[in-house]
């Protein structure tokens, strides 16, 4: 096992290396400088400025030198805020967004996974048909549309939560709720068809046939089977959620990370770019590592990465 | 409940044989295609649901025609006009009727919904399905090969696109959507293979010297078709909604023409004012195409599961 | 498979209303904060003295407190009323003497030597006196090319100021010296009629050399910060919250009548506008989308600032080289339509280059002097057909107006697109792009028609005429006319408001009659404010001062 782990954190530092390379590239490929705006800067300045940030040795220089300093993870300043370096702004925000994700996550896979067995085993029932309307809209309503109506219904008329910004709990539900809504009714969705599906294989009737009670052929057959797409969408999901959301933390007006992943790219804000990148991604491959742990646990006959061996 | 019933004679009939009538086949011979179209005309949710479809691709091709104004024709006095017999969904903030807007809307977000629908479905579904199959050290280099696709900063990705396309129409967007989209199919479909490898009725295939590829296509992939369905459903609303990012970023449609995700986001800048059908319309439209998508999926995923041929 | 045991679903029903039942949890919680502001609001009404606290919004993270560095209106917004100038703009926008740090000035008679003489009475919010030192050192460091500063050229009018930013020069040589604690002498390279309101910038403020030079990083935390305004920095919670606390050591603090400003970061319109109706904050920017509306109502002000928003041609386009063209598509757009249409903000319509307001100092209005210089609409096809026969074309080829991304230039762009149709019978093409490859595509001049906006950078005509000199750094259209040339360079070689006057006016003219540009309209900004909140100070070119702000309930 150690071995396993071992020799999946090798490759962690490796997927990591090969995306900073192909991100490194890829952001000095595209257009645009660092320091341009409407009016343009004297041209000593902007020298001054590519000097200052060693934008003025090569790419492969600048490669070079952003591998050194990543080892000791140093992340490096960030060109737009003159005051925060880029570990700076992940270690002031990233807990904000993770706390946020963590609910947000809570939210979806309870909700998602109960709805969606609800749904499958009353089949055609109304209750199925409200579960996948919630699913439906909460699929086809876009954030920029819930979390304002979020804000208008449950803040201004009700009363009952902050309007925006953080702080207390209270601030974290209704930004939480936004952030969940959409992964919820994705995992309702495919909760409910994987549930269907397990629910018309043999093994179950055989463990009808034996007489189990209904708990234990839904709670120990049926959902261990089905669980497994959605756990497959974890991973991705998980890492998206932790690290923040544009679109939701600009509406709650919560100092998350999200807002970096754009922000950076629209001022070519390199290190931050960069720096936003490889933490998402090491977040990303983590949680699919864990997924794939997971796999071997629901079900033993799963092997993941030790076929090879 | 369980009580047995009473068995009464009564209940007993007898049954002349004719025996003209055995030669006559009781049900016709139909291929699994034909019985799958019979299970689901059967299915009147999922009947709904592609009647609403052909419903929403007819308006988007035809709607356009119904009305006196083109999706450009602007009378800025007229603006922010709601519902009435000259404009059916009102107008906008430069006086354009909204009910051309959103047909003509439908044909750029329909099309791009479908169609990266449908690149999920052949590069997710094969590159998933391989690498699954494969198990070992090709899946897990293929896996990490989708971890890298998937943390690559999209709007770097799309800029790029957009500067190295000099052209941009409907193909480029579509491609640029396609470029990473498939990527959360291809981690689904490997999830539930690896699974499905390890039961009996594939060990049992093997061991009749089955193909790799007859294994995949005819075992493992129909297998699966529950969850492939359902994602290829999540996808069209999803593509719907990041086509309207892309002309964010400059690459989506052009002004003055309108997608219904663009529509969504002018509609949302206006909710304050009360211009509510700006937001509803193209929302309805979004959620329709959605919802009939969703339960024609599910009627597609029952009518085309092996399982539940008889 | 039917008969699901009921009991099974009422698990699953426990299941969603224990999680229903946890978010109502937090409901309770979540009344604390509000209720709290609402009893404070209601105790301060009984209360004789009114908590004057004054609570902004910022938008987003101001990205540097550090006037070296400082270059967006955020930052300088909050950098105003930390600190302080050889002059503070009075509350009537003027510059007055002893409103600022220093007390007097002499100006030599060729206009190129200014001494300030300094207050005796001022300290930093640590103690220190402000000296003349602090001065120049601040303004030596914004020039030193290794600070990297973007707006050293705002310190270009200094002697050798540009040559020491490019490295040609040292520090010494540099136009500013502390000939004692309290004295500063100025030497410029040209005569700058407004160099006084200059030194009422944001770079232009002091920084305190002793802590600067211990601590390169003093900016960037509350614990750390310096300043000798009316303010100094009580907290700085990144992307949420700056909060400033009024400054004891303050030379002029019986004035200063707050005790707090608040900067929250909320950059959502409908967020923002929620909380200032429930009174969470206390002046925003109007919402874009009911700009008008509130205007109409009265709720919401709206004053010029100084500014342009317009198109450019490419003069070194194949179709656009010609002037007669350009000046048909410049007449065909329906100005007073855009305005009252489309932006709906209370934009001024443009039929000039400079926006009014921008000539404090030259006696007259510039704007009113040059009135306006473009043509009416009718005139446009007349253009067009003149233009077309000297370029030998019976048909234009497709047009493509290029613009940045964004909902409101899409909006305007899409309306002249079908002004352009009607007024001219022209097919135009848009094609917007992400921001930062637009800037390049307009630098390298691959374009036809751009958006582009102007803002001063002081209360002068120059900001705005001396960008379309041939060469210049900001001549987007690539246009060049010697005499154009020669008259800007006649306005810069004197400090006779007069003759300046009449050259740069005679510049425009010029410019519009060659139509280099469309100017569209003039900015505005339009904002919200409580009743409560007396005594903002807002500038010309659109700064905000809160130093005499106080709460009136």
């Amino acid at each position: 096992m150690l071995k396993f782990i071992l020799r999946r954190l090798g490759m962690l530092v490796v997927t990591l290396w090969v995306i900073v390379t192909l991100t490194f590239f890829l952001m000095h490929a595209i257009p645009g400088d660092p320091f341009s705006k409407e009016g343009r800067m004297p041209e000593a300045t902007k020298e001054n400025l590519m000097k200052y940030y060693g934008l003025d040795k090569s790419l492969p220089e600048q490669y070079v030198s952003y591998l050194i300093k990543l080892t000791k993870f140093d992340l490096g300043p960030s060109y737009f805020s003159k005051t925060q370096s880029v570990n700076d702004i992940i270690a002031n925000n990233f807990p904000v967004s993770a706390r946020l994700g963590i609910q947000a996550l809570t939210i979806a896979v309870m909700f998602g996974v109960a709805l969606g067995t609800v749904a499958a085993l009353k089949h055609n029932s109304a209750l199925d048909y409200t579960a996948m309307v919630i699913a439906v809209l909460g699929v086809s309503v876009p954030n920029i549309v819930l979390a304002p109506l979020l804000i208008n219904v449950f803040s201004v008329k009700l009363g009952w939560f902050p309007i925006a910004r953080w702080g207390t709990f209270a601030h974290t539900v209704l930004p939480a709720t936004a952030l969940g809504v959409q992964a919820m009714a994705v995992i309702a969705r495919l909760m409910r068809s994987n549930m269907l599906e397990v629910l018309g294989q043999d093994y179950i009737r055989t463990a009808r046939a034996k007489g189990l009670s209904q708990f234990a052929v839904v709670w120990r057959h049926t959902i261990r089977n089905a669980i497994m797409p959605v756990i497959t969408i974890l991973g991705p999901l998980t890492a998206a959620l932790l690290t923040g959301t544009f679109v939701v933390e600009q509406i709650f007006a919560i100092p998350g990370m999200g807002k970096y992943f754009v922000k950076s790219v629209n001022n070519r804000d390199y290190p931050v770019i960069l720096g936003t990148t490889i933490f998402y991604s090491a977040v990303l491959v983590t949680a699919n590592f864990l997924v794939d742990v997971a796999y071997g646990l629901i079900d033993p006959r799963i092997k993941v990465g030790v076929r090879g061996e | 409940m369980n009580r047995m019933p009473e068995i009464t004679k009564e209940m007993f009939r007898r049954i002349e044989v004719d025996k003209s009538e055995a030669e006559v086949i009781a049900r016709p011979s139909i291929n699994f295609w034909q019985d799958a179209w019979r299970r689901l005309k059967m299915n009147n949710l999922a009947m709904f649901g592609l009647g609403l479809i052909i419903f929403l691709v007819v308006m988007a091709l035809f709607g356009p025609y119904l009305v006196p104004y083109t999706y450009d024709f602007q009378v800025l006095e007229d603006q922010n006009q709601g519902i009435s017999a000259a404009h059916w969904f009102g107008t906008d903030d430069l006086g354009r009727d909204i009910f051309v807007r959103i047909w003509n809307g439908g044909r750029v977000s329909l099309l791009i919904g479908l169609m990266a629908a449908l690149s999920d479905l052949i590069i997710g579904v094969i590159y998933g399905g391989l690498s699954g199959y494969r198990g070992g050290k090709i899946d897990q280099l293929m896996m990490r090969i989708v971890d890298v696709l998937y943390a690559l900063p999209y709007l770097l990705v799309v800029i790029l696109m957009m500067v190295v396309m000099e052209t941009r129409g409907i193909i480029t967007i579509i491609m640029a959507l396609a470029a990473t989209g498939w990527v959360g199919m291809a981690r689904l479909v490997r999830g539930q293979i690896l699974q499905l490898k390890e039961m009996e009725f594939v060990l049992a295939a093997r061991t009749l010297g089955a193909s790799t590829k007859r294994l995949l296509f005819k075992h493992l992939i129909p297998n699966s078709m529950g969850p492939i369905i359902v994602n290829m459903t999540l996808t069209v609303p999803s593509a719907i909604f990041a086509e309207a990012f892309l002309s964010f970023i400059g690459l989506g449609v052009q002004a003055p023409l309108a997608s219904w995700g663009t529509m969504v986001n002018e509609g949302v800048a206006v909710m304050l004012s009360g211009y509510w059908w700006r937001l509803f319309f193209p929302a309805v439209m979004i959620s329709l195409t959605m919802f009939a998508f969703n339960v024609f999926g599910d009627g597609l995923r029952d009518a085309l599961d092996p399982k539940l041929r008889k | 498979m039917k008969k699901t045991s009921k009991w099974l679903v009422l698990f699953l029903a426990i299941v969603i209303v224990a999680s229903v039942g946890l978010v109502a949890c937090g409901t309770d919680t979540s009344d604390e904060p509000t209720e709290q502001s609402s009893t404070s609001g209601t105790t301060d009404k009984d209360k004789p003295a009114v908590e004057q606290k004054l609570r902004l919004n910022a938008r987003t993270e101001p990205p540097s407190l550090d006037p070296g560095t400082a270059t967006d209106s955020t930052s300088f917004e909050i950098l105003r009323v930390l600190m302080e100038g050889l002059v503070r703009l009075d509350k009537n926008g003027q510059v007055t003497k002893g409103s600022g740090m220093a007390k007097d000035w002499k100006v030599s008679d060729d206009q190129l030597t200014y001494t300030f003489y300094l207050k005796d009475d001022i300290y930093w919010s640590n103690g220190d006196p402000v000296t003349a030192q602090d001065f120049e050192y601040a303004w030596k460091r914004v020039l030193n090319p290794e600070t990297a500063a973007d707006y050293a050229y705002q310190l270009y009018y200094l002697k050798n100021g540009e040559a020491y930013n490019n490295g040609e020069a040292t520090a010494d040589e540099v136009g500013v010296k502390a000939l004692d604690d309290k004295t500063l002498e100025v030497v410029l390279e040209a005569p700058t009629p407004y160099f006084l309101q200059l030194t009422a910038f944001g770079t232009l403020y002091p920084v305190n050399k002793n802590v600067v030079e211990s601590n390169p990083n003093w900016a960037a935390d509350a614990s750390t910060y310096v300043s000798n305004g009316p303010f100094k920095l009580a907290s700085w919670e990144h992307d949420s919250e700056v909060v400033v606390t009024k400054n004891e050591n303050y030379w002029n603090k019986d004035e200063v009548k707050l005790d707090e400003i608040s900067w929250v970061m909320v950059n959502d319109d409908n967020t923002a506008y929620q909380l200032f109706l429930n009174k969470e904050i206390d002046i925003d920017a109007a919402p874009q989308e009911l700009t008008y509306e509130l205007i109409q109502k009265g709720e919401a002000t709206s004053t010029p600032i100084l500014g342009t928003y317009m198109y450019l041609f490419n003069t070194q386009d194949e179709i656009f080289k010609n002037k007669n063209i350009r000046k048909a598509f410049s007449i065909a757009i329906d100005r007073d339509a855009i305005v009252n249409q489309v932006t709906k903000g209370g934009q001024i319509p443009a039929y000039g280059f400079v926006p009014p307001g921008s000539s404090p100092d030259m006696g007259v209005d510039f704007r009113e002097y040059n009135g306006d210089l473009i043509p009416d609409v009718s005139e446009a096809k007349k253009y067009l057909e003149l233009g077309m026969k000297e370029l030998g074309l019976t048909e234009l080829p497709t047009i493509t107006l290029s613009y940045n991304t964004s909902e409101g230039h899409k909006k305007i762009a899409q309306a002249i697109q079908a002004m352009w149709k009607d007024n001219l019978g022209v097919e135009v093409e848009l094609s917007n792009q992400e921001w930062k490859v637009y800037l390049e595509t307009i630098d390298a001049g691959e374009f036809q028609i751009g958006r582009y906006g102007w803002l001063g950078d002081y209360m002068d005509p120059m900001t705005f005429m001396d960008m379309w000199v041939t060469g210049g750094g900001n001549n987007g259209a690539h246009y060049s006319n010697p005499e154009y040339d020669a008259l800007i360079e006649k306005a810069k070689s004197t400090a006779d408001q007069k003759v300046r006057l009449e050259a740069l006016a005679e510049a425009e003219k010029i410019l519009m009659d060659e139509a280099v540009v469309a100017p569209i309209y003039f900015y505005t900004r339009v904002f919200i404010q409580q009743d409560y909140v007396k005594g903002v100070v807002r500038h010309g070119d659109g700064a905000t001062d809160f130093t005499w702000t106080y709460i009136e309930k």
